[in-house]
């Protein structure tokens, strides 16, 4: 039963964008058996190994069962733009793109992040250039204490990716999942207005 | 005066940590059927189901969950399949679908479109992209936003246990807050929507405190089809006002053989009032809850059979 | 617009790119080699006498190096009266109390260790409600306050306010209730201390009173202020609940003190919640009058408010509370008295507009009212007794410039205030006046600035001025370009290490802008005036006849010659007795430290505003829907336009959720909402999209290029403004904040009620009369 209950690099439901690779290679072995004995504190818990890619570059982390994806990528990969605002998937800050998708990085486990692919504020700007949601939240004075702008603009990501002309309304929607205590949103809601404007232009250029 | 002694635990607890880290725990990744009820046997009501995780790891984090083990059923293929049509009309949504599928799926869209507005209204995008359908009804909480909609359409869910596959009308899954029929050995496997009346009108009505980001103070699903001018069909279902969500046969009886018209309907809603067993907690009160279902449910009734 | 080329536009914060990319760093972004993580174990009791306190098996625990508890350390006190010891020995009197705090190689084995403390409570009878706790048969929560009345008191009185009451035409009188509301910083609390070798400590921290908290942390210690270094990293939000020094704080430097070792404590959302400070709930009784003309003619009021288990300096709040009970209206006669009373509830702090958004919310209600019954509009009724500009307020303040009218009339003509209503929609408005000129609620009110030019013209500012996300940085930095003449580029500032940057008392009372602008252009004025001789010699022209814009020095008759201000700056160090351009200033405003009368200009100039709501009650579900909101602001001048429109956004956002959703639900002293889910602060789906913000520039003579204090002002109006206008939909007049959709449908029913009962007295007669 061991080799069933582990975790099979084939075994998930996580097909789409994954290269084999990337799955192989993470194929969250764990150190010992499953049946074992009975569970043990945080600290002595054994721990797995996972591959993940984190803003294009691959990690390999030795993690414990009870440590979250946000737990990692603070504490052993060092990416503290990843904010934490309350752990329990309340106030958005935490944000993170896990395969193409928005999710609180404080509720998924870091085990289940295994073979994933994860971009967070770090990986957004390309060489050096901001993308045009960190541009717009910057010019548009949508940042104040500035704690929530990693996940603000990287659940705004996803809303331009699903509905790349949102209305305020449609706007406002999308990010009620992510608390501000500072601005009142109103300049976050125009900001991400402004950066679709301008990922509209970008496209239409490269088209023609 | 309300200055009175605090009875609470004296020698034996130091008092209050607040915790940072999840609780230890040993993790499971089950990659079938068979393979998740050995497990869940195995630890005999110590161990937890993980899908999307955003109940579970939560309810853990607050400690209201301990478990010993967490089984991760996230990759079992006979859990998912998403949403399919079958034969027949009825509507097959694997319990692992997310609820951002479902609000997105241009079928329940078009089917069921109870179902998808009322997943809409969840929690925030990022937890409707994790979080399952599977696990907003094992979580079984009787403010379950997709719980009312599936029972106004008179879900059935299937269930994996030891002795095999059996399929149960979803009214009969909930028991009580947090607890279902699954007990602790078996696995939710799909909710099953039977194909619509013909002419079925339904509305979703959720009211909270906030528009989004909400646990429903009071929650109301209704449906109705008519036939010629007359009520044939209805179902009146409450959440978050009562132990369990809440389908309220006697409002429907108001409803069918009549026309449907404003004194039908405020009577269907006085009997759903009247049917409603809400608590007071810090969402509500008990009376508000009551009161707000009246409008809730006549207000509902009016959209779809007025 | 005066010529200003950087001055009154918009510009990104300054940190703002740092914030959108992930590279700032927050204190929970910060650890040091061989850090210690730090818990705390807090009291399960709102009120118990501690008997045995047991940490034998927690200090077994592998990783643990060390544990505090009372009887273990010697430690100072906090709090504005010195009334709060950091660790709790005797007894605890609520449920944040510290019993214990524990250093561990990980936050998880410092956590299990706290769960390891055995402590014998004796539980005693507590007391939650403050006018229980003021009766003498309650439980005493200090031995040395009977009553539980916190030894301070306020009160003012300028003329004879009972009688000029009782001789009114018309009278209002009600009492209000306001509610716990906390700040949810987006970021939880955090405390990291480091001792160096030599026994100095470094406390990183996100203070809003860096050089206050020097001398906190150097009374609690016992450690002499020198060697207490503050750094503030990012911080991510504050909101007035950074005003103490608290006890986490001293704890992280005990600990780290104790083991050696660095120490760092993170509070979860949960504790946050939960031992954060909060906006203190009051008491309001209040009766305004007026005449026959509807000119006011006294005000009394008595507030009473709920301080918790001990004082913090939100137990100071009367002071601000009473300035617009007092000013924001002409007023002759005002009686006002506030009481604090210690309860066995999470203590109140300091929060965004203290005092003024609870007083406010009565007395704008009140001028609403008052207005009815004299049969005028609530506007003229409010223009009608509004302040003029050059006039002295019965406390004394002396308001220069005053924009109030403007305010009223701006915000009741866009919000269409005699447009017509659709049924259940209402609109209220309701003005508000605060200080804009700092507070001068310690002896000092002043900020030091050093600025210092290099010789590429990059300027920097050094001082002690907090950035706490409001943009206060960014304006001085636009301040000290425009007055320099530099691009805005060339300029930074650093402001968040006690041993580098010069003195501030803190970032509070809407002051940072008012006053740290003021010292910044104290301080690069100097450097202008050294500047300009080099510039006369190089352009060859009296020093009268220099301009300073684009980066150069400019002959203004002849705008062909020109001198860069990095070349000038090297021609004077790149030789013999050369000089460098550092400038500095102290700058304390002309404002006074109030008498204990209550009396005395405490603000060298005031704020007004008004805010215009348009509302539809749903009469079924009591849910109000913001449909207009249009806030007028008499900000003096505007200099960061994207920032000023940000903090009132902001503040407005801050005033509907007090107004509308938020409330610490305490009960028997336990905070039962402990989550963003339940606490309800808003989000962008709840929030009006047609919010208008207009600016009246009253150029005020003491301001920074004629600027006034402007962040909390966007949420002292707001719940009143809310209030009176779900009156005006509703018939209703809530008392009570918060006014959720529960406690508005119920005064709905009450009035139907009322309504009803009415109706049935007018028949009474009548049947008597027959008979």
């Amino acid at each position: 039963m061991s080799g069933e209950a582990r975790r099979s690099a084939d075994g998930g439901r996580r097909t789409g964008r994954k290269t084999g690779a990337a799955r192989r290679a993470g194929s969250g072995r764990r150190p010992s058996t499953v049946d074992r004995r009975p569970p043990t504190p945080a600290d002595r818990a054994p721990a797995w190994q996972i591959t993940l890619s984190v803003n294009g570059d691959p990690y390999r982390v030795s993690v414990r069962p009870n440590r979250t994806l946000l737990d990692v990528l603070r504490e052993e990969l060092g990416l503290t733009g990843t904010k934490r605002g309350c752990d329990q998937g309340e106030c958005g800050a935490c944000t993170v793109h896990l395969d193409g998708r928005t999710v609180n990085a404080c509720l998924v486990l870091a085990i289940d992040a295994d073979g994933s692919e994860v971009t967070t504020i770090e990986g957004l700007a390309r060489r050096g250039e901001l993308h045009p949601l960190q541009r717009a939240f910057v010019e548009e004075g949508a940042i104040q204490c500035g704690y929530c702008t990693p996940g603000m603009i990287l659940q705004a990501a996803a809303l331009l990716r699903q509905n790349p002309s949102p209305t305020s309304a449609q706007i406002r929607t999308g990010m009620a999942g992510n608390l501000c205590r500072c601005t009142g949103y109103a300049k976050i809601v125009k900001a991400i207005g402004k950066a679709a404007e301008v990922m509209k232009g970008q496209r239409k250029g490269r088209a023609s | 005066m309300e200055a009175c002694a605090t009875h609470g635990p004296s020698a034996s607890a130091g008092g209050r940590v607040f915790r940072a880290a999840l609780p230890p725990f040993e993790y499971l990744a089950a990659t079938s059927v068979p393979e998740a009820l050995r497990l869940l046997a195995k630890f005999r009501g110590r161990a937890v189901l993980l899908a999307g995780g955003t109940d579970v790891l939560v309810q853990m984090r607050t400690g209201k969950r301990v478990p010993e083990a967490v089984i991760d059923i996230k990759r079992v293929a006979a859990l998912g399949g998403g949403v399919k049509v079958e034969r027949g009309g009825r509507i097959a949504i694997g319990a692992l679908t997310t609820l951002a599928d479902i609000e997105h799926d241009a079928k329940l869209r078009r089917l069921v479109p109870l179902l998808p507005e009322a997943v809409a209204t969840m929690a925030s995008p990022q937890v409707r992209n994790r979080g399952t359908i599977g696990g907003n009804l094992c979580n079984a909480a009787p403010s379950a936003d997709t719980a009312p909609p599936l029972l106004a359409l008179d879900a059935l869910v299937r269930l994996h246990t030891r002795k095999g596959v059996r399929t149960m009308p979803l009214a009969e899954f909930f028991t009580g807050p947090g607890r279902t029929a699954l007990g602790t050995d078996a696995v939710l496997g799909a909710i099953l929507v039977p194909k619509p009346p013909r002419g079925l009108r339904a509305a979703f009505r959720k009211h909270g405190v906030r528009e989004a980001m909400e646990c429903a103070v009071v929650s109301v699903a209704v449906a109705v089809a008519k036939e010629r001018g007359t009520i044939r069909h209805a179902r009146v279902v409450l959440g978050a006002v009562a132990p369990t969500p809440l389908r309220v046969p006697a409002a429907e009886a108001l409803l069918v053989g009549h026309p449907g018209g404003p004194l039908d309907l405020l009577a269907a809603a006085g009997e759903a009032a009247d049917a409603a067993r809400p608590i007071t907690d810090v969402r509500g009160s008990s009376d508000y809850r009551r009161d707000v279902v009246r409008t809730l449910v006549r207000r509902a009734l009016e959209e779809v059979a007025g | 617009m005066s010529g200003h080329r950087i001055v009154g536009t918009k510009v990104p914060k300054l940190d703002a790119w740092d914030k959108a990319t992930g590279a700032a760093r927050y204190g929970h972004d910060v650890s040091l080699p061989g850090m210690l993580h730090g818990k705390i174990l807090r009291s399960p009791h709102p009120h118990a006498r501690i008997k045995r306190i047991d940490v034998r098996r927690a200090e077994a625990l592998p990783g643990v190096h060390c544990v505090l508890t009372a009887d273990r350390v010697r430690v100072g006190k906090l709090g504005f009266l010195g009334d709060h010891p950091v660790l709790k020995g005797d007894k605890v009197r609520c449920v944040r109390d510290e019993v214990a705090a524990v250093a561990a190689t990980s936050e998880a084995a410092a956590e299990e260790a706290c769960a390891l403390i055995r402590v014998e409570y004796e539980p005693l009878p507590a007391v939650f409600d403050p006018l229980e706790a003021m009766q003498p048969e309650a439980p005493r929560i200090h031995e040395n306050a009977p009553d539980n009345l916190v030894p301070h008191r306020y009160e003012f009185r300028h003329g004879d306010a009972e009688r000029a009451i009782a001789g009114s035409a018309h009278v209002v009188q009600g009492t209000y209730r306001t509610q716990f509301m906390t700040h949810c910083c987006l970021e939880p609390c955090f405390a990291l201390a480091a001792f160096d070798p030599a026994g100095r400590l470094t406390m990183t921290s996100s203070t809003q009173v860096p050089y206050l908290m020097q001398s906190h942390l150097s009374r609690a210690l016992g450690i002499h202020g020198k060697d207490v270094r503050v750094l503030q990293p990012t911080i991510g939000g504050a909101f007035g609940s950074k005003l103490d020094t608290h006890p986490y704080e001293v704890l992280a430097a005990l600990l780290a003190r104790h083991s050696g070792r660095p120490v760092r404590i993170l509070y979860t959302r949960e504790e946050e919640f939960v031992c954060a400070p909060t906006r203190q709930p009051m008491i309001i009784r209040m009766a305004t009058g007026c005449d026959r003309e509807g000119r006011l003619t006294g005000r009394v009021c008595e507030a009473i408010l709920d301080n918790g288990a001990y004082t913090s300096w939100g137990a100071t709040t009367p002071h601000i509370m009473l300035v617009g009970i007092s000013s924001l209206y002409k007023l002759e006669h005002v009686s006002f008295r506030a009481t604090c009373v210690y309860t066995n509830n999470p203590w109140s702090g300091a929060f965004r507009g203290y005092g003024n958004p609870q007083g406010t919310f009565a007395n704008e209600q009140q001028m609403d009212e008052l207005a009815r019954k004299a049969g005028i509009d609530p506007v003229e009724f409010r223009i009608r007794n509004a302040n003029d500009p050059n006039s002295t307020t019965p406390q004394g303040f002396r308001v220069t410039t005053c924009a109030l009218k403007e305010c009223l009339d701006t915000a009741a003509t866009r919000v269409g205030w005699r447009e017509p209503k659709r049924p259940n929609e209402g609109v209220g408005i309701a003005g508000m006046f605060h200080v804009g000129g700092g507070g001068r609620v310690y002896k000092s009110d002043a900020c030091g600035v050093i600025a210092k030019l290099d010789d590429f013209a990059h300027l920097t500012l050094l001082t002690g001025a907090t950035e706490i996300g409001t943009g206060s940085d960014t304006a001085m930095a636009m301040l000290a370009a425009e007055e320099l003449g530099l691009p805005l580029g060339n300029v930074s500032v650093i402001n968040n290490d006690t041993d580098a940057a010069p003195w501030d008392v803190g970032i509070h009372a809407s002051r940072t802008t008012f006053i740290a602008g003021n010292a910044t252009l104290g301080a690069v004025r100097e450097i202008r005036r050294k500047l300009l001789p080099w510039a006369a010699k190089e352009l060859g022209c009296s020093e009268d006849a220099v301009e300073l814009h684009d980066g150069s020095a400019w002959r203004r008759d002849d705008p062909a010659r020109s001198a860069p201000i990095e070349k000038l700056v090297r021609t004077a160090h790149f030789r013999e007795q050369g000089e460098m351009f550092v400038g500095q200033c102290f700058y304390d405003p002309p404002n006074q430290f109030q008498d204990p009368k209550m009396r005395g200009n405490v603000s060298a100039t005031y704020s007004f505003a008004a805010h215009a709501v348009r509302v539809r009650v749903d009469p079924e579900t009591g849910k109000v829907k913001i449909l207009k909101f249009v806030a007028a602001h008499d900000i003096g001048k505007v200099i960061n336009r994207l920032g000023l429109e940000g903090q009132i956004e902001g503040a407005i956002a801050q005033g509907i959720g007090y107004a509308l959703t938020e409330q610490l639900r305490i009960d028997g002293g336990r905070v039962g909402n402990a989550s963003f889910l339940d606490y309800k602060m808003l989000n962008a789906a709840d929030l009006p999209e047609d919010v208008e913000i207009h600016f009246i520039e009253s150029a005020d003579p003491a301001g920074p290029y004629g600027a006034k204090g402007v962040s909390e002002a966007g949420l002292i109006p707001t719940a009143a403004a809310i209030g009176n206008a779900i009156r005006d939909a509703t018939g209703v007049r809530l008392h009570r904040l918060p006014m959720s959709p529960e406690s508005v449908l119920a005064a709905i029913r009450a009035g139907e009620q009322e309504a009803l009962d009415s109706e049935l007295e007018v028949t009474g007669p009548l049947t008597r009369s027959g008979t």
